[in-house]
């Protein structure tokens, strides 16, 4: 699975409502998509970057999503199959992996937002 | 000329297990009367498509109650409410629309109630079968599906009753339940809903969702719809109740019927009416063509 790293950046860093829901978040949320992991650093609920999140440990982020590229695949389909209409039922449901920080809750209309601009940019909407 | 929506509103006081309430309710329609049960950490503006709607509300009654702790239905005065920990649990749950019934004076009424009001329509249906002239269970089963149920209390309390998670939060993880099929502006009133509701009044509702009800083979297969007779409608997109989950319970319920709905999710009534409103017609229209 591939998605355009800068393509994201660009959308989430214009995104009303996503910048919202991340407001004052400090720390990493980490996309792992099996081969590849993004690396994704707030400050002060700014994102400042993207780097390679296989070089950063889950236990240094504050939020980890994880799954295999087909899982993933399916998860950013414009209309998926149940029941892989978010992360969490996704990870309940199909076996992806959310963290259970007190971030992962707080920051959830934050990755709900980050999954509809990721379908965007995966299916060439944004 | 000002427009209004055909809803009024009204105050009733029900006393249910030695506690007096102040219930709200509003409702729109004549003829039969149709109690309707909102879903757990919500309430009752959950169906104001449905008391909009002529089709139903030119044969029916429909009452929409706010359970307390729940929308307009404030905690009960009286009791130190404050000082124990809210939980919903299965007498309670099958006492409020009892009592809302008899406050009423409702002749044997219909209940339909969506997600643990679901649960409860089947509960009400086992229970209660003499009171109800039929129950329509929206999202209802044996038991809610097992992936959440092992999450336990402690895990539901971490993630809906964190003093470190705002409600805004509660709002956003009903995307889990909600079909990519709805409109997105009705998906945001769902959410807007779940992030008004009380403090840690969602998580204790799932007490009677995830563990209180939880009914048995024997159980099902006892109610008698002959008495009160039970309809299923589960949404395809919803993971807690799924089309599976409510087969099994149609599979042991004799005379039972059940529609899945495509495309729909744990929010039908909401997430779309004028899709739900396919299959609920039908069904009010068996209804009325029975003889009580």
């Amino acid at each position: 699975m591939s998605l355009n790293q800068s393509a994201f950046l660009e959308v989430a860093r214009g995104d009303f409502e996503f910048k919202r829901e991340t407001r004052y978040l400090t720390g990493v949320i980490k996309l792992d998509f099996g081969e590849s992991a993004w690396a994704m650093t707030f400050e002060e609920g700014a994102l400042t970057g993207i780097a390679d999140g296989k070089k950063v440990p889950d236990t240094s982020c504050k939020i980890v999503v994880g799954g295999t590229s087909e899982q993933w695949d399916a998860l950013l389909e414009l209309k998926p199959k149940p029941f892989y209409q978010c992360i969490q039922s996704a990870a309940v449901k199909h076996g992806m992996k959310i963290s259970d920080t007190n971030e992962s809750f707080a920051y959830l209309p934050g990755l709900n937002r980050m999954t509809t601009l990721l379908r965007q940019i995966k299916n060439g909407r944004a | 000329m000002a427009e209004h929506d055909p809803i009024t509103g009204r105050y009733v006081y029900l006393t249910v297990e030695g506690i007096k309430y102040r219930v709200y309710y509003e409702e729109a329609g004549k003829g039969i009367p149709f109690i309707v049960g909102h879903t757990a950490g919500s309430d009752g503006r959950q169906y104001r498509n449905l008391l909009c709607d002529e089709e139903v509300t030119r044969d029916y009654r429909v009452i929409a109650f706010d359970l307390p702790y729940h929308g307009k239905s404030l905690p009960p005065h009286g009791v130190r409410w404050w000082e124990e920990e809210y939980n919903m649990t299965k007498a309670r749950m099958m006492a409020f629309p009892n009592a809302l019934a008899d406050a009423l004076g409702l002749e044997r009424p219909v209940y339909m109630g969506s997600s643990m009001g679901g649960h409860l329509a089947v509960d009400l249906a086992s229970n209660y079968a003499d009171r109800y002239r039929a129950t329509i269970a929206v999202e209802g089963a044996l038991r809610s599906a097992v992936e959440y149920v092992d999450v336990g209390m402690a895990g539901i309390r971490k993630e809906f009753d964190n003093p470190n998670v705002n409600r805004t939060s509660i709002g956003a993880a009903m995307m889990l339940n909600i079909s990519p099929y709805s409109p997105e502006e009705n998906v945001r009133e769902i959410q807007w809903e779940y992030s008004c509701g009380g403090p840690g009044i969602f998580a204790g509702d799932l007490l009677y969702y995830y563990y209180e009800h939880n009914m048995s083979d024997d159980e099902a297969r006892a109610i008698d719809t002959s008495k009160c007779m039970l309809y299923l409608l589960t949404g395809e997109y919803d993971p807690n109740t799924s089309p599976k989950e409510t087969q099994a319970l149609a599979d042991l319920v004799k005379g039972s019927k059940f529609w899945p709905m495509k495309n729909l999710g744990h929010f039908p009534v909401t997430e779309d009416y004028t899709k739900f409103r396919n299959y609920l017609l039908p069904i009010l229209a068996e209804i009325k063509a029975t003889k009580v």
